[in-house]
C-alpha cells in the first residue's frame, strides 16, 4: 500500500485502510513524496517482496501525469494485481479524469477503486 | 553558466519572445486567453495533458506583434528528467539540458519535455505558471531546477491563488528558496484589476533592457480598456435611448379582447428584450468574446430566463424604490398591476395611471402624445423607466464583468439588483437625462438618426462611463 505525491496534511495510511496496515503484518504500508531516491526505493523493495496485490492512493484533485504513470507501470511490474484509490477533497469530474488518464497511459488493467472500503475489500479479497 | 550569447533569442519582429511552461493543467492556456483577450486559442480542458505542441500567440500592440507567446505542453516527468540530466557529463547545468536535445531520449520518452527545454533555450524570458492549490513536492522542484538550467529569466506566475485550497505561501517559500524572487499573482479565469498590468512591471524587473518596450505595452493595455469601456459606454446610451423612445400603438379591438392584450404586452417585451440582448452580444464582442462561443451557452439570456427575471414585478418594485419614483408606481392604479403586464406601460389605463404615478414622480412621463392617441381610440405600449434603471443597472454590471473576466471561463455574468447603491443616484439621473426619447419614437432606430439623437446618446453615454470604471477592492 502505497501513498505516492499525496498533500502533506492527508492522513496516512487512509482512516479505512489503517486496519490492514496494523492487523496483516505482511502488507508494507508507506508514503513517499516523489523523489528520485523515493521512487527508487519503494520500487526496489516491491522488486524484493513482489506482492500479490498493490494498492497505490493518489491525490485525487491533482491532474495525473507521465511521472506518476512511469511510476504505476514500474511498480506494476513487480505485483500481481495493482489498484488505485483517490484521496483528497474530490470534485466530480475527478474520478473519471482518472479513469480516462488510465485507459490512455495503457494502464488499463490497473483497478480504479471507489472508495476506502472498497479498497479495502479489494486488499483483503486474497488475504 | 556557459556563454549565452550564442543562444541569444531568436528575433521575431522585434516581439519579445516569452514561453509559458509549467506542470500538466496548470492554467498555461488559460493564461494566455486571458492576456490575450482570445477566448478561442488553443484547447483548455480538465483532461491530462490537453496542450501537446508548442502555440505560438502574440499580444499585438497597433497592429504589430509586441511579445509573442509560446504555449507549452506540461512538464509531466520532471522528476526523471531531471535524473537523467544530472547523471549526464556535462560541464554545466546549461550544457546538460543541450546535450539531452541532441541525445535519444529527447525523441522518446522525454519527447514533451524536449519540446518544452528547446523552447525555453530560445525565448527572452518564461512565465512558470503554478495551479496554487496543488502541493509543493518533488516533482515541482525538479521543474524548477530543469527550467533553471535553461539560463533564462523565469517570472513564477501564481494561478488559482484566490481559491479556497490555494496553497500560495507554501509556493512563495519553496520559489524564493530557489532564487525566484519575482513572482506574479495572476488568476486566469477570474483575473483581479490591475494584476495585468502589474505582471508587464513584474516582467520588466526580470528583463531591465526591455523594461521601456514593456511600459509601452501596459501603456497601450490602458489605452486598449479605457476604448472598450468607451465603445461599452456608447452600445449601451444608445440602448437606452431606443428603450426610451420605443412605443407600439394598441387598437381598441386588441385592447378591448384580454387575451390578445395580454399577447400584445408580451410582444412589446419580447421586442424590447431583443433589443437588450443584441446589446448585451455587442458588449460581449466590444470585450472579445464571441457570442457563438460555446462557454456562453451558460449565459442567462440564453435560455430565456434574463427576460423574465427583468421584467419580473418584484424585481421592478424594487427598482422603482432604488429610483425614488414613489412607491406606486402603476402598483394601486389597476392595469400596471397585472403580473403580466411589469416594466410596461399600457395605453388608458395607464394614461391615467401614468398621469397619477407621474405626478408622484416629478413630472417624468411625457403624456402629451398618449393623451392625444387616447383621444384618437388609440392605446400605447411604453417602458417605464424603472425598466431602464434595470437594463443601465444589469449592462454595467455586465460590462464590469467582462472587464474583469478572464477569456478561460464564465460562470453566470449577469448580476441581479444587489448592492452597490452608489449607482442610484447616476443611474437616476440617466433616467432622467433620456427622458426627451419619449417624444421621440422614431429615436428606436438609430437609422433615422439626428443630431439630437446622437446627443443625447453621448451625454448618456459620458455619464455611463464612471459607473463602468471597475476598481480595485
Amino acid at each position: 500500500m502505497i501513498g505516492f505525491e499525496l498533500p502533506p496534511e492527508l492522513r496516512w495510511p487512509p482512516e479505512a485502510l489503517q486496519a490492514i496496515a496494523t492487523e496483516l503484518p505482511a502488507t508494507l504500508s508507506c508514503r513517499i513524496a516523489g523523489a528520485q531516491r523515493e521512487r527508487v526505493a519503494v520500487l526496489k523493495a516491491l522488486a524484493d517482496a513482489r506482492p500479490d496485490r498493490l494498492l497505490l492512493v493518489c491525490h485525487g484533485p491533482s491532474s495525473p501525469d507521465r511521472g506518476t504513470a512511469r511510476f504505476l507501470r514500474e511498480a506494476q511490474s513487480h505485483c500481481m494485481h495493482t489498484g488505485l484509490l483517490l484521496a483528497g477533497a474530490m470534485h466530480d469530474t475527478d474520478a473519471a479524469r482518472w479513469r480516462d488518464w488510465l485507459a490512455a497511459s495503457d494502464l488499463g488493467s490497473v483497478s480504479l477503486l471507489a472508495d476506502a472500503d472498497t479498497a479495502r475489500a479489494w486488499m483483503e479479497a486474497t488475504q | 553558466m556557459s556563454d549565452l550569447s550564442v543562444h541569444a533569442p531568436a528575433p521575431s519582429n522585434g516581439a519579445i519572445q516569452i514561453a509559458v511552461v509549467g506542470h500538466t493543467n496548470a492554467g498555461k492556456t488559460s493564461l494566455l486567453r486571458t492576456l490575450t483577450r482570445r477566448a478561442s486559442f488553443g484547447e483548455v480542458s480538465d483532461r491530462a495533458g490537453t496542450t501537446r505542441h508548442v502555440e505560438a500567440i502574440d499580444l499585438r500592440v497597433d497592429g504589430a506583434p509586441a511579445v509573442r507567446f509560446f504555449d507549452t505542453p506540461g512538464l509531466e516527468d520532471s522528476v526523471a528528467l531531471w535524473d537523467y540530466l544530472q547523471a549526464l557529463d556535462a560541464p554545466s547545468r546549461l550544457d546538460a539540458v543541450r546535450l539531452f536535445l541532441q541525445g535519444p531520449e529527447a525523441r522518446a520518452s522525454f519527447e514533451q519535455e524536449a519540446k518544452v527545454v528547446r523552447k525555453m533555450l530560445d525565448v527572452d524570458a518564461a512565465f512558470y505558471v503554478i495551479d496554487c492549490r496543488e502541493p509543493v513536492l518533488p516533482k515541482h522542484r525538479c521543474e524548477i531546477e530543469i527550467l533553471a538550467s535553461c539560463a533564462r529569466p523565469v517570472m513564477p506566475v501564481l494561478n488559482f491563488v484566490r481559491d479556497a485550497a490555494s496553497r500560495e505561501a507554501e509556493w512563495q517559500a519553496a520559489l524564493a528558496a530557489s532564487g525566484l524572487h519575482a513572482q506574479a499573482r495572476f488568476d486566469a479565469v477570474a483575473p483581479f484589476v490591475g494584476s495585468e498590468l502589474q505582471l508587464y512591471q513584474d516582467l520588466a524587473t526580470l528583463l531591465p533592457a526591455l523594461r521601456a518596450r514593456l511600459r509601452g505595452i501596459a501603456e497601450h493595455l490602458q489605452r486598449e480598456a479605457a476604448a472598450r469601456r468607451q465603445s461599452a459606454c456608447r452600445a449601451i446610451a444608445d440602448l437606452l435611448v431606443r428603450l426610451c423612445a420605443l412605443r407600439r400603438g394598441v387598437p381598441d379591438d386588441v385592447y378591448a379582447d384580454e387575451a390578445r392584450r395580454r399577447q400584445a404586452v408580451h410582444d412589446f417585451q419580447q421586442l424590447a428584450f431583443g433589443y437588450v440582448r443584441a446589446t448585451a452580444d455587442a458588449l460581449l464582442q466590444i470585450h472579445g468574446f464571441r457570442d457563438d462561443d460555446a462557454v456562453l451557452a451558460q449565459l442567462p439570456w440564453q435560455d430565456g430566463r434574463w427576460a423574465s427575471d427583468l421584467f419580473h414585478p418584484e424585481t421592478l418594485r424594487q427598482a422603482g424604490k432604488r429610483l425614488g419614483v414613489g412607491a406606486a408606481v402603476g402598483a394601486s392604479i389597476g392595469v400596471a398591476a397585472d403580473l403580466a403586464v411589469a416594466g410596461v406601460s399600457l395605453g388608458a389605463g395607464a394614461a391615467l395611471g401614468g398621469a397619477i404615478g407621474g405626478i408622484a414622480s416629478q413630472g417624468w412621463r411625457q403624456f402629451g402624445g398618449k393623451l392625444l392617441n387616447r383621444i384618437r381610440g388609440v392605446h400605447e405600449l411604453t417602458l417605464d423607466n424603472e425598466l431602464l434603471f434595470l437594463v443601465a443597472m444589469q449592462l454595467l454590471g455586465l460590462t464590469r464583468a467582462l472587464d474583469q473576466r478572464g477569456h478561460a471561463a464564465l460562470g453566470t455574468l449577469v448580476q441581479g439588483l444587489g448592492g452597490n447603491s452608489a449607482m442610484d443616484q447616476p443611474l437616476k439621473r440617466i433616467v432622467h437625462l433620456l427622458q426627451p426619447a419619449r417624444s421621440h419614437p422614431e429615436w428606436e432606430t438609430p437609422k433615422r438618426d439626428s443630431a439630437t439623437r446622437q446627443r443625447l446618446v453621448d451625454a448618456a453615454a459620458a455619464q455611463l462611463d464612471p459607473l463602468a470604471i471597475t476598481l480595485a477592492p
